[in-house]
């Protein structure tokens, strides 16, 4: 299964309100996906066994997984853009 | 409101006295010092929580612009003690806030000062903020609203 990290870097868990919308987004189109949430200060360790992260902060450059940018889900702009590129990162 | 309760309603969360409706604001710290001072006087944040979401503004800006404008989140981590809150002002011109996750600046035109503690009710809180915030329809209500009263209304109505 594929495996989703959503990273904030904040502590008002912006992370989570993507997260709920991203799983409904992959379940809607039936993309089997574990979706995880972490705080960006975690990433130095790395984003091991993750195959995509979508992040609503600056992502270390050290990280090496694709990085979406999740801000549309807290701006409205560009929301269908966003998902469509989640998608095409967990698709085989 | 204390954590753990569900919350049915963001108006409850927020203080008449933490409607500022065009308020003068030198800078975003001014701002954001007000809000803040707001919050304490209803008895929700200690009295440094300015000095804490200004510190958390330097390192994860919160400006964002989005469907219903520009607008800001600034927050900081809650201390034991502190009850949920939210601040919201509409300062008499722009003030700039650093973008979240972007490099630049927001002039921001509505700022939310959340004082959220954990748990679950804080997500929601933070869901229907955002719900709020890309509603143009309900953005421009807020900042065409006279009084707090009005404010109040624009947040308990379900979209």
């Amino acid at each position: 299964m594929k495996k989703v990290l959503i990273a904030c870097g904040t502590g008002i868990a912006t992370s989570t309100v993507v997260a709920d919308k991203v799983k409904k987004h992959l379940q809607a189109n039936g993309i089997e996906a574990k979706v995880d949430q972490t705080k960006v200060a975690e990433l130095h360790r790395g984003a091991k066994g993750y195959d995509l992260i979508v992040a609503t902060t600056n992502v270390p450059k050290t990280v090496e997984c694709p990085v979406v940018n999740g801000l549309p889900f807290l701006t409205g702009v560009g929301v269908d853009k966003v998902l469509d590129e989640i998608v095409q990162h967990l698709k085989d | 409101m204390t954590v753990g309760e569900s919350l049915t309603d963001l108006a409850e969360l927020v203080p008449d006295q933490a409607i500022l409706l065009d308020l003068d604001a030198a800078d975003r710290d001014a701002l954001i010092r007000a809000m803040s001072d707001a919050l304490h006087s209803a008895g929700l944040v200690d009295p440094d929580y300015a000095d804490r979401c200004i510190q958390r503004e330097r390192e994860f800006p919160t400006g964002l612009e989005t469907t219903g404008g520009c607008i800001a989140l600034p927050h900081a981590d809650p201390r034991e003690g502190e009850r949920m809150g939210i601040a919201i002002a509409r300062p008499t011109a722009p003030v700039e806030f650093g973008a979240m996750a972007d490099e630049g600046t927001v002039p921001a035109r509505l700022v939310f000062l959340l004082a959220v503690a954990g748990g679950e009710t804080h997500v929601e809180a933070l869901a229907k903020v955002i719900e709020i915030v890309q509603d143009p329809e309900r953005m421009a209500g807020l900042m065409a609203a006279t009084t707090p009263q009005e404010v109040k209304r624009l947040l308990r109505r379900n979209p």
